[in-house]
C-alpha cells in the first residue's frame, strides 16, 4: 500500500496543472447547467435548444472535458511508460501490481469521482427522471459505463506507446479503426443491423481486450503482444457487425429524431 | 566462490542477426569486471539480457541467484543499474528523483546519498530535464549508489561524457567497489584499466575471453623480432600472433599466449637468424585493439575468400 501511494503522490504531484484543468472543466459544466437551471425554467424540459447561447456551451465543455480525462490519464501512464526498454524504472524495485493499482487509484479519483460527484450534484438539481422506465441506477451505470469505454481503450493505447506524440497517432488511428469497423458492415448489409445481444458483445471484447492489454504490459511488457490485441478489436467488431446471426431489419424510412441534449 | 552474475549459453537473436552467441560468463564476488568490445559487439544487448530489460532466445543468466527473467521488483533492492540510454524522471528535480526514490529502497543511507550529492556537485533544485548529460549521469550514479547496492551494473557509463565528469563518476565508483560487485560494459578502455580486475572481450557476440586483468596484462606482449637480414615472414604462424608485420629485418606482432622461456624458444626455433627479441608490455587498450583488428582481418579475408568461392561457382 505505501508503494501505491508513494506513486500516486507522484502523479500528483508531477500532473497537477492538468488535475486542475479538468476538475476546473467539470466545475465549469456544472455551474452552466445550474445557472441554466435557475435563469430558463424551460430549460429543464427542452434541454440545450432552450438555454440560451450559454447552453450552446455545454457540449463543447463536455468534449473538453473527456478529452482532459483521456489526456490526464495517459500522461500519467506514460510517465512510467511500459513500451520500450530504456525507461528509468523497470530497474528499481517497483511491483507491477502496485504500480497498476497506483494508476488505477488516480483514474478512480480524478476521472469517476468528480463524474459522480458531478452526475449526482446535477442528479439533486434536476430531480428524478421524468419517464418511469429510466432509473438512477441506470443513468449511473450508463455514465460509468461511457466512461469506461472512452477512458479504457484511450488507457490501453498508453501503454503501447513510447510518448505523446504516438500515443495521438494511435489514438486517431484507433477512433479511424472502429469508425471502419462499424460504418463498413452497416454499407455491406443495409437489409439488417446487429441486434442488441451483439451491440454488447461488441462493448465486451472491447472492454475485455483494453482491460487484458493493461494487465499484460503491467505485468509482462509485451508490447507486440498487446498492440496486436489491439488490432484485434476493431477487426472482431467488424466480423461480428458482418457476420452476427442475431440482427434486426433496419427501418431506412424510420429517420432518426432530432435529439435534444439535456442534463445528465 | 560466489559468482553475483553468471550466463549459461545467452544468446540472443534479433530476427536473422545473432547479437550475443552463447555467452558464458562469470563474475566473481568483489570483482570490477569490465565487459569490453567494439561497438556492435552485443555488449548492451548482453547487459540488457542480465537485467531482463531483454529476454534471451537461448541460454540463461542467474544474477544474485536468480534467474535474470524473474528480475523484478524487491530483486532490485540490491542491485544499481545505470546505462547511458536511461531515462530519468525528467519532470522531477534531481532532490525530488532522490526523495522519490529513497522510499523504494530499504537500505537507503542518507549520509550516503549527501556525499555523493556534494561530490558530484549536483544541482538538487534544478529539474532533470534541464541538466547536461554529465550531469544526468551523476544524478543517475548518485540514486543507484545511495543504498549500497551489492551489484552495481553500468552500460557504457562513461561514453560521451567530459574527462573530468568520467574522473568523478570514476571516483564515485572506486570508493563503492570494496563493499559491492561492478559490472560494467565500455570500449572507454583508458578509464576501465585504472579500476577494473577482470575483463571480458566480446566479440561479434562472442566472447573471446574473460579473466583476471592481471592475467590478462601477463599473456599479451608487444613483440619485435630484429634479424641479422631481411627475411619474409613463416607461412604458418600460430593463431596466437596477432597482427605480424615485417619491414626489413624487424618482424613485430602481438602475442597473445605469452611465456617468456617458451616464447624465447619457439621465437629462436621459427627465426634462426634472430639478433634480438623484445616483449613489451601492453596497455588494455593496445591489447583490444590488436584483437579487434586480428579479428577483423580474419573477418575480411574469410569474406574474401566466400566471394572468391562465389565468383569461381
Amino acid at each position: 500500500m505505501k508503494q501505491i501511494l508513494h506513486i500516486f503522490a507522484k502523479d500528483v504531484r508531477l500532473s497537477w496543472s492538468g488535475i486542475l484543468g479538468a476538475l476546473a472543466l467539470v466545475t465549469a459544466y456544472l455551474s452552466i447547467n445550474y445557472y441554466l437551471l435557475a435563469a430558463y425554467p424551460q430549460f429543464r424540459q427542452g434541454g440545450i435548444a432552450s438555454g440560451g447561447w450559454l447552453a450552446q456551451l455545454l457540449p463543447i465543455i463536455f468534449l473538453l472535458t473527456l478529452i482532459g480525462w483521456i489526456v490526464l490519464v495517459s500522461s500519467v501512464i506514460l510517465g512510467e511508460r511500459l513500451a520500450g526498454d530504456t525507461q528509468f524504472w523497470i530497474t528499481r524495485p517497483y511491483e507491477w501490481k502496485k504500480l497498476l493499482a497506483a494508476k488505477l487509484l488516480y483514474l478512480v479519483i480524478f476521472v469517476y469521482l468528480p463524474a459522480l460527484a458531478a452526475f449526482f450534484i446535477l442528479r439533486a438539481e434536476v430531480g428524478p427522471p421524468s419517464h418511469s422506465e429510466i432509473t438512477i441506477q441506470g443513468l449511473l451505470g450508463n455514465v460509468l459505463l461511457f466512461i469506461t469505454v472512452l477512458v479504457l481503450p484511450a488507457a490501453a493505447i498508453a501503454t503501447v506507446t513510447a510518448n505523446s506524440t504516438r500515443l495521438t497517432w494511435a489514438i486517431f488511428c484507433a477512433i479511424t479503426g472502429m469508425i471502419a469497423a462499424t460504418v463498413i458492415p452497416a454499407e455491406m448489409r443495409p437489409d439488417s443491423v446487429p441486434g442488441p445481444l451483439s451491440v454488447n458483445i461488441c462493448f465486451a471484447v472491447l472492454l475485455l481486450l483494453c482491460g487484458a492489454v493493461i494487465v499484460l504490459q503491467y505485468a509482462r511488457r509485451k508490447t507486440r503482444l498487446s498492440v496486436a490485441l489491439l488490432i484485434a478489436i476493431p477487426v472482431l467488431i467488424f466480423a461480428i457487425g458482418l457476420f452476427t446471426p442475431e440482427r434486426r431489419p433496419h427501418d431506412r424510412t424510420q429517420q432518426p429524431k432530432a435529439t435534444v441534449s439535456r442534463p445528465t | 566462490m560466489n559468482f553475483p552474475i553468471r550466463t549459461e549459453n545467452l544468446s540472443r537473436r534479433f530476427g536473422r542477426t545473432v547479437a550475443v552467441d552463447r555467452v558464458d560468463l562469470a563474475v566473481p564476488e568483489g570483482a570490477v569486471y569490465a565487459l569490453v568490445g567494439p561497438n556492435g559487439a552485443g555488449k548492451t544487448t548482453l547487459v540488457k539480457m542480465i537485467m531482463n530489460i531483454l529476454l534471451p532466445t537461448a541460454g540463461r543468466a542467474e544474477v544474485l541467484g536468480i534467474d535474470s527473467r524473474l528480475l523484478a521488483g524487491k530483486a532490485f533492492n540490491r542491485i544499481g543499474y545505470v546505462s547511458e540510454n536511461q531515462e530519468l524522471p525528467e519532470g522531477m528535480t534531481t532532490g525530488g528523483m532522490l526523495d522519490y526514490f529513497r522510499a523504494f529502497y530499504p537500505t537507503w543511507d542518507r549520509t550516503l546519498e549527501e556525499q555523493l550529492v556534494h561530490q558530484f556537485d549536483l544541482p538538487l533544485k534544478r529539474q532533470l530535464k534541464h541538466l547536461s548529460r554529465g550531469m544526468k549521469m551523476k544524478a543517475a550514479f548518485a540514486s543507484s549508489l545511495a543504498y549500497r547496492p551489492s551489484l552495481i551494473v553500468l552500460d557504457e557509463p562513461f561514453t560521451g561524457l567530459d574527462p573530468l565528469v568520467r574522473d568523478e563518476l570514476i571516483e564515485g565508483l572506486i570508493e563503492r567497489a570494496p563493499e559491492t560487485t561492478i559490472f560494467l560494459s565500455s570500449h572507454d578502455l583508458a578509464e576501465i584499466e585504472s579500476f577494473s580486475s577482470h575483463v571480458g572481450y566480446l566479440e561479434q557476440g562472442r566472447l573471446l575471453f574473460s579473466e583476471e586483468m592481471s592475467v590478462l596484462s601477463a599473456r599479451f606482449r608487444e613483440v619485435t623480432v630484429t634479424l641479422a637480414s631481411p627475411s619474409p615472414l613463416p607461412t604458418n604462424l600460430p593463431a596466437s600472433w596477432l597482427q605480424p608485420q615485417t619491414a626489413d629485418c624487424v618482424v613485430r606482432f602481438v602475442l597473445s599466449d605469452f611465456n617468456e622461456q617458451e616464447s624465447q624458444r619457439e621465437l629462436a626455433e621459427r627465426f634462426p637468424s634472430v639478433r634480438d627479441i623484445c616483449f613489451d608490455p601492453m596497455t588494455l587498450r593496445s591489447i583490444f585493439l590488436a584483437i579487434a583488428r586480428s579479428g577483423r582481418s580474419r573477418a575480411s579475408s574469410a569474406q574474401d575468400q566466400a566471394v572468391a568461392r562465389e565468383e569461381v561457382a
